[in-house]
Parts: C-alpha cells; structure tokens; sequence
C-alpha cells in the first residue's frame, strides 16, 4: 500500500501539484512518505521505501535514474535509525524529521546531480528549492503521518511507532 | 569461499551502488529513446494522467470563473473591441502572407516549417522541483517526432526530447540541456539562448563581439541553429552582466510563455 501510496504521490507532483507552485515549488510527498514510514517502521523499510520512491521518481523524470533512489534511500534510512533516538515519541517528530530530512535529501541529490554534469548552481539552488521544499513539505507531514497511521492500523499492526 | 559468505550484505550493498552509479552515468543527459517497455508504461498511464490533469483544469477554470467574475465582464467587452481590430489585422497579414509565399516561390526558397501545427494538451509535468519538462497528449500515431518546435501563442516552449505512440516529452527552453540560435529583434544581432535549469529565465550569450543588447529588447528565435522555425517570440531581457572591464558577457531573459502553467500547445513539424 505504501508503495501504491508512492505511484499516487508521484502522479499528484506530476499533474495537480505542479499547477499550484507554493512559494515556487511543488511539495516532494515522496519523500515525505519515505521519511514518515523511516519513522513508523526503522531502518531497512525506511531505506527500501526511500530506494523504491526515489526510483520511481527518477524513472518518471527519465533522467539520472538512480539519484533520487539514493538520496532517498539514504534519508529512509537515517529517518529510521536517527530520528526516533534524537526527537523521542513526540507530536513534533514527524513536522521536525521531514522538514531536516527534505533539507538533507535535497541537498544530497543536489550534490549527486552536480557530481554527474548537471551543472545546477548550487547556491541560487540552495535557496530558491532546497529550503522552501522542506517548508512545503512540513504542511503535508500530519496529513501523510495521520494517512499511513491509518493504513497501519488497517493492517493490523497498530502503528509500531519507530525502532526495529 | 568463507570471506565472502561472512561479508555478503557488504558485496551486495558496493555491487549495487556500482550498478546505481553506472545508472546515473549513462542516463545523466536523459534518453530519446525509451524502451518498449517504459513506453508502454508511459502510455498506459496517459489516460490516467489525462484524467489527473482534466480535473486539475475543471477546478482551475471554474475557480478562475468564480473569483474574476466582474473583472472577467469589462475584460469581455474590451476584447469585442480588440476582435473586430484584430479581424482587420489578419486581413492585412494573409495579404501579406500570400505575397510573401509568392516572392518565396519566386526566388526559390524553401519553407521551414511545412505542415499546419498540431495542437495538444499538457498531461504532466516533471514530479520534481529540479528538471522540469511537459508530457503533452499527442505522439508517434499523429506523426511528431523528436525535434519538433513546441510553441504557444506568446511564444516558443521547447521542442520534443522523446516520443511514444501517444504521448510526447518536451524539453522546455530553460531545460540545462537547451541551446538554440535566436536574434535580437532591434540590432538582429545573432547570439545564442540557453537553458539554466530555472523555469522563469534564460541566459543570452552574443555570437559576436560588439553586440548591441539593451535591458528591454526582444529575442526572437532564428533557424541558424536548425532547431527553431525563424520569428517565434522567445522573451525579454530583463538584466545584463557586462563584466569587470565593460564586456557583455551574458544577459537574463525571461521567457514570453508562462511555462509554469501551461495547457496547452502547439507542435510545428521541422521539416526543411
């Protein structure tokens, strides 16, 4: 379902998100929910859910495949790991991780993109889709947080609430 | 044999990211061609895309209606005005036009663009904040390919990157991969537009050394490049960068067409 969830979120950037820029951007929900389910479910998932989301979302840009699966990948993964053990079991943990992860995940695949001749500048990039991408995406964290709580309970696993 | 079997989830973890690495590499620039399989994938999903995206204009239009309500009427009265205007115009350009194709025939010149545009609509756009670019509802099966100018009545978008049977990729004029020939419109000094990866600007850079550029002037696009028909409005330029001893280096353009909304399009075959 959470991979479902992804094709959706993908689809939604690609058409009815990207018509309504808010101060520029387009939120990222990919990564949104890569982040939130690092939360729900620790490490591995969160890594498998980033690696799969960033794929997807490479293959629908049909350039440097690969990238975003990482940088995602590798934010999944510290979202799991890190973020339970910093913020604790609090209501701001899933505004707080996907507004530092969005920044950390943006920032590596910035890097990446530039590693392989994009040329992007690094600085005007920074500013005009680095930072506001994570602002955007903190108004979706309770949406995306409270719909996958939901499909964890549908589940029946009753939401695990963070490490393996 | 036992090194390997103790320290398989570390072998597994490098071959893979050498496999992603080599990923990015080869797809670094994007591909004109899909395979079978992505393009099946791409045009199964048209519809649904299409659908996504008629909802997405439903709700804009109706909201547009509902909030310019009043505007919308002293609008509507201003363009009766402006159509009967217009009405005279084109008179004036078809007799222009036929004069000019009989002058053409007559010193042998051959058109740059040689069928009528194909209009199409925007589908989706690219999910990321990074590489924008449009997939439009028009492919292989109504005979575009990749190459075609991409326009719209303000001026020109891009032109077609990759083509399925029912749908085509554009890539936009501020795409970082895109470089085209255009002139300016008061000296009709050459220079050359690119892409900078930002959808609002563009970046100008001259072809001569004495180029007269002011903040202002108009860029039209020119078929030296062979990528776009002559004329076509490309934008304006909005600032200049002359350089630490008084020499132009570039200029910003920002672009006629509102890339960030577009519905939709016009294709021209490019076909000498």
């Amino acid at each position: 379902m959470i991979i479902v969830s992804i094709i959706v979120a993908v689809m939604l950037q690609s058409t009815i998100l990207s018509l309504w820029p808010w101060i520029g951007v387009k939120p990222d929900l990919v990564t949104v929910i890569v982040i939130i389910t690092g939360l729900f479910y620790g490490l591995a998932s969160g890594s498998m859910v980033g690696f799969i989301g960033g794929f997807l979302l490479d293959y629908s840009m049909g350039r440097l495949l690969g990238a975003s699966a990482v940088s995602k990948m590798l934010v999944g993964g510290l979202s799991g790991w890190i973020a339970p053990r910093i913020f604790g079991d609090h209501l701001a943990v899933p505004p707080l991780a996907v507004l530092v992860g969005t920044w950390l995940e943006q920032s590596v695949y910035l890097l990446l993109a530039n590693a392989f001749g994009s040329g992007l500048p690094v600085v005007e990039s920074f500013w005009t889709i680095v930072l506001p991408v994570g602002l955007v995406n903190v108004v979706f964290s309770f949406p995306v947080y409270y719909y996958l709580l939901a499909l964890d309970n549908l589940a029946g696993r009753g939401g695990s609430g963070g490490n393996e | 044999m036992r090194w390997i079997t103790e320290r398989w989830p570390i072998l597994v973890t490098l071959i893979a990211v050498f496999i992603v690495i080599g990923l990015i590499y080869i797809t670094a620039d994007g591909r004109r061609e899909l395979s079978p399989l992505e393009g099946k994938v791409r045009d199964g999903l048209a519809p649904l895309y299409g659908a996504f995206s008629g909802i997405t204009g439903f709700a804009n239009h109706w909201w547009g209606v509902i909030s310019n309500y009043s505007r919308l009427q002293k609008e509507n009265g201003e363009l009766v005005e402006e159509i009967e205007w217009m009405k005279h115009k084109l008179a004036m350009v078809e007799q222009l036009e036929q004069e000019n194709a009989s002058l053409r025939e007559s010193l042998g010149f051959a058109r740059s663009i040689t069928e009528p545009p194909a209009a199409a609509e925007v589908i989706a756009r690219s999910p990321s904040n990074w590489f924008d670019k449009l997939v439009i509802n028009r492919g292989e099966k109504d005979g575009l390919e990749a190459g075609d100018a991409v326009v719209t009545s303000a001026g020109v978008v891009g032109r077609i990157f990759a083509t399925t049977k029912d749908t085509s990729e554009v890539m936009l004029i501020t795409d970082d991969r895109s470089a085209f020939g255009a002139t300016v419109l008061r000296s009709g000094d050459p220079v050359v537009v690119e892409g900078g990866g930002q959808w609002n600007s563009l970046r100008l850079k001259p072809l001569i050394k004495e180029v007269d550029l002011q903040v202002g002037d108009q860029i039209i696009t020119s078929s030296m490049s062979g990528i776009y028909p002559n004329g076509l409005p490309v934008g304006t330029i909005i600032s200049m960068d002359t350089g630490e001893y008084g020499l132009l280096v570039t200029a910003v353009i920002k672009p006629h067409a509102d890339l960030a909304r577009l519905r939709r399009v016009f294709v021209l075959k490019m076909k000498q």
